[in-house]
């Protein structure tokens, strides 16, 4: 193709019989006029609002399921023993079948961060005492939040949304409808529940073993020379209050998200089984995201920066 | 004729009997499957009154029954149950009249992930929070009276059907409905337990419920009902009296 210079372009066609022959080009490769990028500008920022309004929408709905679960929750008539029997049934599943899962995951991140801090360290001529402000923030603020988070989507979510997903297609909320069981009451608020409660504690068992493994496996090593007991006063000396009001709502609301999307996601399930598989995949994405998601404005909220940027 | 098609259902007849289930101008239908079809239908259910509902072949009948319990909006007209509507947002009333009902299913009737017990005592439970023993003996009771293992810890997946129909009809019949929906109550289940299971919804009117028992023609046994038992079918989307 080449263009003149009137900003006319043409195009170069080979014909079947070998012969080269010059196509005058289209209209529609003239360079727009204004009035045509301005409609193109409205329909991209028409595209952008819709897509922000959706969102917004969604935000608003999963609030409102949240909101709705604790509201349920609080009441001591919700906690039949059917909806005891399925809290405690996904507890176990959740977070107690899930606690090897978290510590080998953590383990494993543990050894690579504390052993790659120390290392690095050790590069720049710092002294590996310095690694314990680093591991503490890093690991309570950011790392640990998120493996319990990904673990639970990961093991649990999915399978939440499977589960609702089957339930709903297969008629089976129906027969529980039927009998007068309400399926918000028996079914989303014990699961929100307990991913939330799952989120919490895998946190607090993800710190630990990361911390305890990335020292032993880094004193192992030899890239951490402080005896267990200076390692552990240098961390205990890092905590102050705003890492726990940090800690705290930051696994509550990320687990919350999590087991809404999950449940949420499971019951906009139209048509038949085979859609199923495709709406586990994405209840896992959704919820993956929105853990990112809260993670980065709880640190914007609390630190008033995420990760190393400066934002308030 | 059986024997207990010739026993009179005990009617109040010194003061009038509670309507159960009414259904006024209703006009229902459901796009999405060959469901049982209906236009400005009435029908008037009371205590102590048995209503059979028979069906062209092939028609379903689950999304009309949801229907009866609220769980579906017909298109015109509406349905009261004991004198209340499903319309409105009163979930709590809603749920509590479901409990009332005993519903034989046609279609899938089982949480899959919960055992054949634990499915049976589930609105009995949840609603009533019955203990557990005081539900054993009223199992047992009618496992007995319909010649059935004591029901085990399997899900539903791995029993056979008719175990799992008669079950079915246990849930259904604990905790003393006053109204018994049944769609194609005999699915699956043989000849010889025909008898037994109409007898158990006799006895359950007697004791003041009322019972929609909706059913294919070829399979509704006409002549095992008590005399006083209304007939009808689905004739042109109209509910006709039989006989």
């Amino acid at each position: 193709m080449s263009i003149h210079s009137d900003g006319l372009a043409t195009l170069v066609t080979l014909r079947a019989s070998g012969e080269i022959c010059l196509v005058p080009a289209s209209r529609y490769l003239t360079p727009p006029n204004q009035w045509q990028l301005g409609r193109r500008f409205a329909r991209t920022t028409e595209l952008i609002g819709k897509r922000f309004i959706e969102t917004l929408k969604v935000v608003i709905s999963l609030l409102a399921l949240i909101w709705a679960v604790f509201f349920i929750a609080a009441s001591p008539r919700s906690w039949t023993p059917f909806t005891r029997l399925v809290f405690a049934r996904q507890l176990l599943f959740t977070a107690v079948d899930g606690l090897l899962v978290a510590m080998r995951i953590s383990a494993a991140v543990g050894v690579l961060v504390i052993v790659q801090t120390a290392m690095w360290l050790d590069a720049v001529g710092a002294t590996t005492e310095g690694i314990t402000p680093v591991l503490w923030k890093a690991v309570i603020h950011e790392i640990a939040p998120l493996i319990a988070s990904l673990v639970v989507i990961g093991r649990s979510g999915i399978a939440i949304s499977t589960e609702l997903a089957t339930m709903l297609v297969s008629g089976e909320l129906e027969v529980l409808e039927s009998q007068g069981i309400d399926p918000m009451t028996t079914l989303i608020m014990p699961r929100v529940l307990s991913v939330t409660l799952s989120v919490f504690c895998l946190a607090i068992v993800v710190a630990t073993t990361m911390l305890v493994t990335g020292y032993m496996i880094g004193w192992l090593v030899g890239v951490i020379h402080i005896p267990w007991a200076n390692f552990l006063e240098k961390l205990l000396y890092e905590v102050n209050v705003l890492d726990f009001v940090f800690f705290v709502p930051k696994t509550i609301v990320a687990g919350a998200f999590a087991g809404a999307i999950c449940c949420a996601d499971g019951l906009t399930v139209r048509g038949t089984m085979a859609d199923i598989p495709r709406i586990a995949s994405r209840s896992g994405i959704h919820a993956m995201t929105a853990v990112f998601g809260v993670s980065a404005i709880m640190s914007i909220l609390i630190y008033g920066r995420i990760l190393v940027f400066k934002i308030l | 004729m059986s024997k207990h098609a010739t026993r009179t259902i005990v009617s109040a007849d010194a003061k009038p009997r509670r309507k159960v289930l009414v259904l006024e101008n209703l006009t229902f239908r459901d796009l999405t499957r060959q469901s049982l079809t209906l236009r400005n239908a009435n029908l008037t259910i009371c205590e102590n009154d048995l209503v059979t509902i028979g069906l062209p072949p092939s028609m379903e009948s689950r999304a009309f029954t949801s229907m009866l319990q609220g769980l579906r909006m017909p298109q015109d007209g509406r349905v009261l149950y004991d004198g209340n509507d499903w319309s409105g947002e009163n979930y709590v009333l809603h749920d509590r009249m479901r409990s009332e009902i005993g519903r034989v299913f046609d279609g899938k009737a089982w949480v899959e992930n919960m055992n054949i017990y634990e499915n049976v005592v589930l609105a009995q439970r949840h609603h009533r929070n019955r203990p557990l023993h005081e539900l054993d003996h009223e199992i047992q009771y009618w496992s007995r009276r319909f010649g059935i293992e004591p029901m085990n810890s399997q899900r539903p997946a791995f029993v056979g059907k008719t175990f799992l129909r008669i079950c079915e009809w246990i849930r259904a019949l604990i905790g003393s409905p006053r109204l018994l929906l049944l769609e194609h109550p005999m699915r699956s289940v043989p000849s010889s337990r025909f008898e037994s299971l109409i007898q158990a919804v006799v006895s359950a009117i007697e004791a003041g419920a009322a019972a929609l028992w909706i059913a294919p023609e070829s399979d509704l046994p006409r002549d095992q009902f008590p005399p006083s038992t209304r007939h009808f079918c689905v004739r042109e989307f109209q509910l006709s009296p039989v006989g």
